[in-house]
C-alpha cells in the first residue's frame, strides 16, 4: 500500500504499544525511584554502581543557610531533585580564592563552566529557587543536591561545546537491548535530550562503535562536526571507550532497580571514575530506534523469555544477540570468498579454559587459542549448530556462554531445548561472532553444520563432485564430471 | 502547519456556505424534537425520553446536543491520537477548545485565539523585565487580553468584518487556558514543541468543531442518544486496546528502516 510494506514496521515499539503493554511493566515505585536523583543514587550507590558522589542535599531553606559553602573547593553541580530534561543544573568549576572581587551580592567565591562567576549569594538563590518548585514537573517543592562534578572523558569533548554528551542504554528483562550515544548541541541549550533537538548516534551493542546518527526527534544525519580535528567527521564508526563496563552498568541498575523491567540508563563515562550512572528513565523514547535504524520490538521479544543468570551473561546475550555485521561488510567490499561445501573452520576456545582434545591440536591464531573443526556447509539451516560432546570439550556449554535455552524444529520433526551458545570462529580467515545451536551430532561425519546466518559475504561452491563415500575427489583436467545417479 | 490552514480553510468554506444557501437551518432544534415524539418510556430510550422532557420544560436543544455530543468528539480526538497519531495538549482541551469554536465560529474562534495568543506572548515578554511573581504577572496578563478582546470586539463591530455577536467570556477563557498550555510546554519542553502541540490541539479541535456542527450529525443525536453512546463506547474499547502503530510514526520509522540487499537486488 502507497509503496509501504507494513510488515517492515513489526520490528518497531511503538508508542501505544510502549505505553499499553510495557511500561505497566515499571511499578509505581519504580517510577518514583526513577523520578527523584536522590533516591536514584541512593539505590544505586548500595550496589556497588558508579554515580557522582554525593555532597550534600537541601530540603528546606535553613539547610541551605546552615551550609558551610566556603569549604567547597569548586567541582561540583548543583541539581534539583525531581528535575526533568537537565533544567536547573549549574555546573561550578573552580573556586576563586585568591582573587576575590566584591560586587553588591557580595564576594565573588566560584566560577561556573561557562565562565560565569558567582557568589555564595547566588548559589544559595539559585538553591532557592529549585526548592519553590520553579525547575519541578508541575511547581510542586522540590530538594536540591550537591554532587561531585563529572570529568568528562576526553573522547567526548571533542564532539561538542556545550554540556556533557552520554550514553542511553535501553535495558529490558536485564538485557541490554539498544543504545545510543547522545551528544547536546547548541540547539539543544546543552541538554542531551533528543526532544530538545540534541544528536543521537546509534551504537552496535557488541564492539561499542557508533552506526547512524539522528538529529532531533527524526532527521538523520551523516556527518557531525569535531571540534579536536576541525572537520566534519562521518557518525558511523566512532569507537565508544569501555563499552563493555558500561553495559554493565547499565544492567546492574536494573538488578538494582526490580521495579523497572523496561527503563533506559544513562551513563557518562569520567575520566578517572568510568561509567558513571546520571539517571535512569523508566519512560524512554522511542528515537533510539530510529538512529540504530533497528527495532526495538523485535529485540525485547528477542530477550523476553530468557532469564538471565548473571551480568556476564546478560552482556554476551546482547553482544551475540544484537551486533552488527560489520566484519562481513567490510570483507564483502573487498572480494567474494568462495566456500566449499566442506571446510575446515578454527573455533576460538574460550579464555581461561583447557580443552580435553586427543585428535586435533590447539593452534594459535593471534591473541587467541583455536581449534581446527570440520564443518558441513547447509544454506537449509538457519542457524549453525554444534555437536554437544565437541561443544563440551571446546568449553563452550560452560554457564556464562550458553544464551539461551528453544525449541527447534528440524527435517526430523521437533527437537526440545537445544542450548544456544555463543561461538566466535574463523572461516576462511574471516572473524565470525555467531551464536550457534548446540545438536547431537555424535552419529555423523561433521560435528558443525554452517547454517546461511553466518555464511554471509560467501558463495558456496558446488562445482567439486561428491562421490557416493563422501570426501573430496579432486577432478583432472578435462575429464567431465560424472552423474551421480541414484539408484 | 499547513494541514492546519487546510482544515481550517475547508472549515471555513463550509460554515460560510452552510450559512448562505441552507434554509433549514433556521429550522430550530426544539421544532426536531417536536416532530419526531417518542413513545412510551422502555428502558431503553431513556435518554431520548429525558432530553425530550426537558426540551418541553424549556431547555434549549442547543444545550442538549452540545451535552451528548461532547464525549462524541473526545471519541473522535481519541481516535485521532491513538490511531492517526495527532497530537494536542491532552484530551479535554481539544474537546473544550472544540465547543469554544462552535459557539464562536471556527473563522472568529481563530482570530480570537491569536489575538489572546499574541497578546500573551507579548506581555510575557514585558512583564519579564519586572520580575514579579508569578501570578501577579499572569493576573495583568489576563487583564491585556481582555483589553485585547475587547480591542477585538469594537473593531469587528465598526468595520464589520467578523461577527462577534456570539463572542462570550467561555469561549475566551478556554483559549487562554490553551495559550497557558503552550507557555508551559515552552519553558518545560521547548518552543518547537509547544507550537507542534498548539497547532495539533487547533487541527484537533477544529475537526470536532466541524463534526459537531453539521446539523444532520446534531439531528441524529438529538433523536438516536443511545445509538451514539453506546457507539461511543464501543470504539473508546476498540481504542483503548489499540497496541498497533500510529499512521504518523510510519513516516517517522521510515528512516529507520534498513534496505535489505534483497530488495537492491531487485532493483538492479
Amino acid at each position: 500500500m502507497f509503496g509501504i510494506n507494513l510488515k517492515q514496521y513489526n520490528q518497531f515499539l511503538t508508542i501505544n504499544e510502549r505505553n499499553k503493554i510495557f511500561l505497566r511493566k515499571n511499578s509505581s515505585e519504580g517510577r518514583a525511584i526513577a523520578d527523584s536523583k536522590y533516591r536514584t543514587k541512593k539505590i544505586l550507590t548500595e550496589a556497588e554502581v558508579g554515580v557522582p558522589k554525593l555532597i550534600k542535599r537541601f530540603r528546606s531553606w535553613a539547610e541551605v543557610e546552615k551550609f558551610n559553602w566556603e569549604e567547597l573547593d569548586g567541582n561540583f553541580v548543583i541539581k534539583p531533585v525531581a528535575g526533568y530534561g537537565g533544567d536547573g543544573i549549574i555546573i561550578i568549576r573552580k573556586s576563586l580564592k585568591s582573587k576575590s572581587l566584591k560586587v553588591e551580592s557580595g564576594e565573588i567565591k566560584f566560577q561556573l563552566m561557562n565562565g560565569e562567576k558567582m557568589t555564595v549569594e547566588d548559589l544559595k538563590g539559585h538553591c532557592r529557587e529549585i526548592l519553590s518548585g520553579k525547575y519541578s514537573l508541575h511547581g510542586i517543592q522540590d530538594g536540591v543536591i550537591v554532587e561531585e562534578r563529572i570529568k568528562i572523558h576526553p573522547m567526548f569533548l571533542s564532539l561538542t561545546k556545550s554540556g556533557t554528551p552520554d550514553i542511553r542504554v535501553i535495558v529490558y528483562n536485564k538485557v541490554p537491548v539498544m543504545a545510543m550515544f547522545r551528544i547536546p548541541t547548541a540547539k539543544s541549550g546543552g541538554k542531551a535530550n533528543l526532544q530538545q533537538g540534541a544528536m543521537g548516534l546509534g551504537i552496535d551493542l557488541a564492539t561499542g562503535i557508533t552506526t547512524f546518527g539522528v538529529e532531533g526527534k527524526g532527521d538523520l544525519i551523516s556527518k557531525i562536526y569535531d571540534i579536536g580535528k576541525k572537520k566534519l567527521i562521518k557518525v558511523n564508526g566512532i569507537k565508544i571507550p569501555m563499552w563493555k563496563e558500561i553495559l554493565e552498568t547499565a544492567v546492574k541498575c536494573q538488578k538494582a532497580i526490580p521495579g523497572l523491567g523496561f527503563l533506559g540508563v544513562d551513563v557518562v563515562l569520567d575520566k578517572d571514575k568510568g561509567p558513571v550512572v546520571l539517571e535512569v528513565n523508566a519512560r524512554p523514547g522511542l528515537s533510539i530506534q530510529i538512529c540504530n535504524k533497528a527495532g526495538l520490538k523485535y529485540r525485547m521479544e528477542k530477550v523476553g523469555d530468557i532469564e538471565v543468570r548473571s551480568i556476564d551473561h546478560a552482556v554476551t546475550l546482547c553482544k551475540y544477540l544484537f551486533g552488527e555485521g560489520f566484519f562481513e561488510k567490510v570483507e564483502q567490499k573487498e572480494k567474494i570468498t568462495t566456500v566449499e561445501p566442506i571446510e575446515i573452520i578454527k573455533v576460538k576456545i574460550p579464555k581461561g579454559f583447557k580443552p580435553e582434545m586427543q585428535k586435533s591440536p590447539v593452534l594459535k591464531k593471534g591473541k587467541h587459542r583455536v581449534v581446527e573443526v570440520r564443518a558441513k556447509i547447509d544454506t537449509g539451516a538457519f542457524r549453525s549448530s554444534i555437536d554437544r560432546t565437541l561443544a563440551n570439550k571446546l568449553g563452550l556449554l560452560s554457564d556464562g556462554k550458553v544464551l539461551y535455552y528453544r525449541n527447534y524444529r528440524s527435517s526430523l520433526g521437533k527437537h526440545r531445548d537445544r542450548p544456544v551458545v555463543g561461538v566466535t570462529f574463523w572461516l576462511n580467515g574471516k572473524k565470525v561472532m555467531t551464536a550457534v545451536n548446540v545438536a547431537d551430532r555424535s552419529k555423523l561425519r561433521t560435528k558443525f553444520l554452517l547454517g546461511r546466518k553466518d555464511l554471509g559475504g560467501f558463495l558456496v561452491s558446488a562445482k567439486t563432485l561428491l562421490p557416493a563415500g563422501g570426501g573430496h575427489l579432486p577432478l583432472k583436467k578435462g575429464e567431465a564430471p560424472k552423474l551421480l545417479k541414484n539408484k | 502547519m499547513i494541514t492546519l490552514v487546510l482544515v481550517a480553510g475547508l472549515a471555513a468554506g463550509r460554515e460560510i456556505w452552510a450559512r448562505s444557501y441552507e434554509p433549514w437551518i433556521d429550522v430550530p432544534l426544539e421544532q426536531v424534537v417536536k416532530d419526531n415524539r417518542v413513545g412510551n418510556w422502555n428502558g431503553l430510550n431513556s435518554l431520548r425520553k429525558a432530553s425530550e422532557i426537558a426540551v418541553d420544560r424549556g431547555v434549549g436543544a442547543n444545550t442538549i446536543v452540545l451535552l451528548l455530543m461532547l464525549p462524541l468528539v473526545a471519541t473522535v480526538v481519541s481516535v485521532l491520537h491513538y490511531v492517526f497519531g495527532f497530537m494536542g495538549y491532552g484530551i479535554f482541551t481539544p474537546t473544550m477548545i472544540a465547543v469554544a469554536f462552535l459557539a464562536t465560529g471556527i473563522v472568529e474562534g481563530l482570530v480570537l485565539f491569536g489575538m489572546i495568543l499574541a497578546t500573551s506572548l507579548f506581555s510575557n515578554v514585558l512583564l519579564r523585565r519586572f520580575k514579579l511573581h508569578f501570578w501577579p504577572a499572569r493576573s495583568i496578563n489576563l487583564m491585556m487580553i481582555t483589553i485585547g478582546t475587547f480591542g477585538l470586539i469594537s473593531a469587528s463591530t465598526y468595520w464589520r468584518v467578523f461577527d462577534v455577536s456570539r463572542l462570550s467570556v467561555f469561549p475566551m477563557l478556554f483559549m487562554i487556558l490553551l495559550t497557558e498550555e503552550f507557555v508551559r510546554t515552552e519553558l518545560a519542553k521547548s518552543r518547537k514543541e509547544a507550537k507542534k502541540l498548539m497547532f495539533g490541539t487547533l487541527l484537533l479541535a477544529i475537526l470536532g468543531a466541524v463534526i459537531m456542527d453539521i446539523r444532520e450529525v446534531q439531528e441524529m443525536v438529538l433523536l438516536y442518544p443511545e445509538m451514539f453512546l453506546f457507539a461511543g463506547i464501543l470504539i473508546n474499547f476498540a481504542v483503548g486496546n489499540y497496541t498497533g502503530i500510529r499512521l504518523s510514526e510510519i513516516g517517522r520509522f521510515k528512516k529507520a528502516i534498513r534496505k535489505s540487499p534483497k530488495s537492491k537486488s531487485l532493483k538492479v
